[in-house]
């Protein structure tokens, strides 16, 4: 089931285009990752998805149906965790979830046992009853991505969520992400953090200007910019290599020798560093380090669009 | 069930701000105090029924309406009202004009036509009282002379009927802690178009809007919600500031509370849904707040917060406040509370509400177009 069905969609704002002619499909079950940097348009394509944002142009299906054909339908299945902390500091954690929550009809038991079970899932379930003005980032944070999912969606829409948090509510986010993922959520997510992306997600677009430029798998997209792999070994002393038998090891494509790193070139699908490494020994040169350059998608965004992610 | 959890949040959030909250309570409590001190001597407070001077002209050509006058001006004469009887009409509609005399009563071949001196409020409305006595007595008793003279023989004493209305009025002497009461009440209930400001600012600058609008509520419903939440919570602090008025200063609040609950609500309307709108059409609730501060004061004034605009005897202020929605709730809480008279109750209400479905027209109409 396509859970997200984008079809050439165009926004302005004045005579800004915010997206352009964008497509894209998104199944059940993925965790589909939109990467891009600051202004690439990810937050006014999930502003459209959620249906806070009308179109200039094309179609969007959600859970298979027209966005405006069923708009009550499609929110009632949706949570989203907004780019920026959007809760109240005035009530406590356990009254924003369930304030969130009761917008999507949950009441009564219901609705108490899945506020328990949202601060439960974001590890806040023993800070229930303080004010969030009290909280760390990284709790706020946690308390953002509760107050989304309390209503259990279908689908979740994730804008940045670890912007400017701690390394342990970052990974506690991550962590969370999968977990809602194989719990049976689908879910999008967007960051301008590469690393983030390339950790979690199934299926990622490369957005940049408003145009989606590569899509795929995280391998996919590597492909599309490189077929190889580099490796920098530091060795003792180089007397004694011969560049040409290197360059018969199956795979390898080039060979280049800087003061004691050896810096081996091969290709991405051969696996050859047990045969390199026998090399070395066999002619008794130690290697003192080894450290292999694997392309990644900051690489691939670098190639495409010649700017660094966060440019 | 949706307008319910909005309602609620905004109580909850306006009670959750403890600054705010004792700032709309606490302020007008200690206004009172302070005013009611301060100005008790320039209230009525040891008001004499030797104060009220009237004069009339008789020209009923009545002898029964006539009769049933003087039996009225004996009455008033015996509680130390003046009397004084003047053959020409513009001699007695004058004698108003330049304030010699609290009422002019004229009688003709049509009925009883009463001129009030606007600037002694309290004489002329224990005159009306009392005429409007006279009146339906004599109505009765002429409607019983039509159908049975004898029963006439049962009517009881006129003169104890008077007494009995001036008696009731007595009790009504405003003093400066009625007076504050009731206008700090309504003055800080302006101060209630703030909280309609941010309940809709907030939800801007905090992004918790955007996330209310992800969900499948309804924009009239969180509309309506924050009106109605916003709403209660400065009712509550506006029982808070009348029960403290009432039973710790003593203040008067008359007979009928719930009429005067009704006039305070259709204030609360009208200023949370002026706070609504601005919160749309400013968008920026610190440059909206700033306006309505700076507006507030001048109504209250007119509106005769600080004090009765009718002492300051200018008929340039007195028309101005005319346009001061504070003088319109005022006049028709205390009318009720001191002469259970209900007859501004119609015209305050209206020119509460017109304002406030003006606005909450106008903020749905702002809120279709964009988000928060």
């Amino acid at each position: 089931m396509k859970i997200v069905k984008i079809e050439g969609l165009t926004k302005r704002f004045g005579d800004i285009i915010a997206l352009d002619n964008i497509n894209l499909e998104i199944e059940e079950g993925e965790i589909y990752g939109l990467l891009g940097p600051n202004g690439a348009g990810k937050t006014t394509a999930i502003n459209i998805i959620c249906g806070l944002l009308n179109i200039d142009k094309g179609k969007i299906y959600v859970f298979e149906k027209e966005i405006r054909e069923d708009p009550d339908f499609i929110k009632r299945n949706i949570g989203i965790v907004p780019q920026d902390i959007a809760i109240y500091g005035d009530l406590s954690a356990y009254e924003n979830v369930c304030f969130f929550a009761s917008l999507y009809g949950l009441k009564g038991k219901e609705l108490k046992e899945s506020v328990e079970m949202a601060l439960e899932f974001v590890g806040l379930i023993d800070k229930a009853k303080e004010m969030p003005n009290r909280f760390s980032g990284g709790m706020k944070r946690r308390l953002n991505v509760a107050c989304a999912i309390a209503h259990k969606p279908k689908l979740i829409i994730m804008d940045e969520p670890t912007v400017g948090i701690d390394p342990q509510s970052r990974n506690h986010i991550l962590e969370s992400v999968k977990k809602l993922n194989k719990m049976g959520s689908t879910i999008i997510y967007t960051s301008h953090y590469m690393e983030e992306v390339e950790a979690i997600c199934t299926k990622i677009s490369i957005m940049d200007h408003g145009k989606i430029i590569a899509e795929g798998t995280k391998e996919e997209l590597i492909s599309m910019v490189t077929d190889t792999n580099t490796t920098f070994i530091t060795v003792g002393s180089v007397v004694g290599i011969d560049e040409e038998k290197l360059k018969e090891i199956t795979g390898v494509k080039a060979v280049e020798i800087n003061e004691n790193v050896v810096k081996i070139i091969s290709s991405r699908d051969v696996c050859n560093l047990d045969k390199i490494i026998q090399y070395f020994t066999s002619k008794d040169i130690p290697i003192k380090n080894i450290k292999s350059e694997i392309p990644d998608l900051e690489t691939v965004f670098l190639t495409l669009t010649g700017r660094k992610l966060r440019d | 069930m949706r307008i319910l959890s909005i309602m609620t949040k905004e109580f909850k959030e306006n009670f959750a701000n403890k600054q705010v909250m004792l700032l709309m309570i606490l302020f007008p409590i200690v206004i009172i105090a302070i005013l009611g001190f301060a100005f008790s001597n320039n209230f009525n407070t040891n008001f004499k029924f030797q104060d009220i001077k009237v004069v009339y002209t008789d020209k009923s050509g009545n002898e029964g309406i006539s009769l049933g006058f003087k039996k009225f001006i004996k009455a008033g004469k015996k509680i130390g009202i003046e009397f004084k009887e003047v053959e020409k009409i513009d001699e007695g509609i004058n004698n108003i004009k330049n304030g010699k005399y609290s009422a002019y009563i004229l009688l003709n071949n049509e009925g009883i036509i009463l001129y009030k001196n606007e600037r002694n409020d309290l004489e002329a409305n224990i005159i009306e009282n009392m005429v409007s006595v006279f009146v339906d007595r004599y109505k009765t008793i002429d409607a019983i002379a039509k159908v049975n003279p004898l029963g006439l023989k049962n009517i009881t004493n006129i003169e104890r009927d008077f007494t009995k209305i001036v008696s009731l009025d007595r009790k009504k002497a405003l003093t400066s802690f009625d007076y504050y009461s009731v206008t700090m009440l309504t003055l800080i209930i302006l101060y209630g178009s703030i909280g309609g400001v941010f309940a809709i600012d907030d939800e801007r600058t905090r992004k918790t809007g955007m996330r209310i609008l992800a969900s499948p509520t309804k924009k009239y419903e969180i509309l309506t919600g924050k009106l109605l939440g916003t709403a209660f919570s400065v009712f509550i602090q506006s029982v808070i500031i009348f029960a403290f008025s009432k039973y710790i200063y003593g203040a008067y609040w008359g007979h009928d509370i719930i009429t005067v609950f009704l006039l305070i609500t259709s204030e609360i309307l009208f200023s949370v849904s002026i706070g609504i709108g601005l919160g749309f059409i400013i968008k920026n609730g610190r440059a909206a707040q700033g306006l309505v501060n700076a507006i507030i004061p001048f109504i209250a004034f007119l509106g005769g917060s600080y004090f009765p605009i009718s002492s300051m005897n200018s008929k340039l202020l007195i028309k101005l406040s005319n346009a001061s929605p504070i003088t319109w709730i005022n006049t028709a809480i205390f009318n009720v509370i001191l002469n259970n008279d209900y007859k501004y109750i119609l015209t305050a209400v209206l020119v509460n509400l017109i304002p406030a479905l003006f606005f909450i027209v106008l903020s749905a109409y702002l809120f279709k177009k964009e988000a928060f």
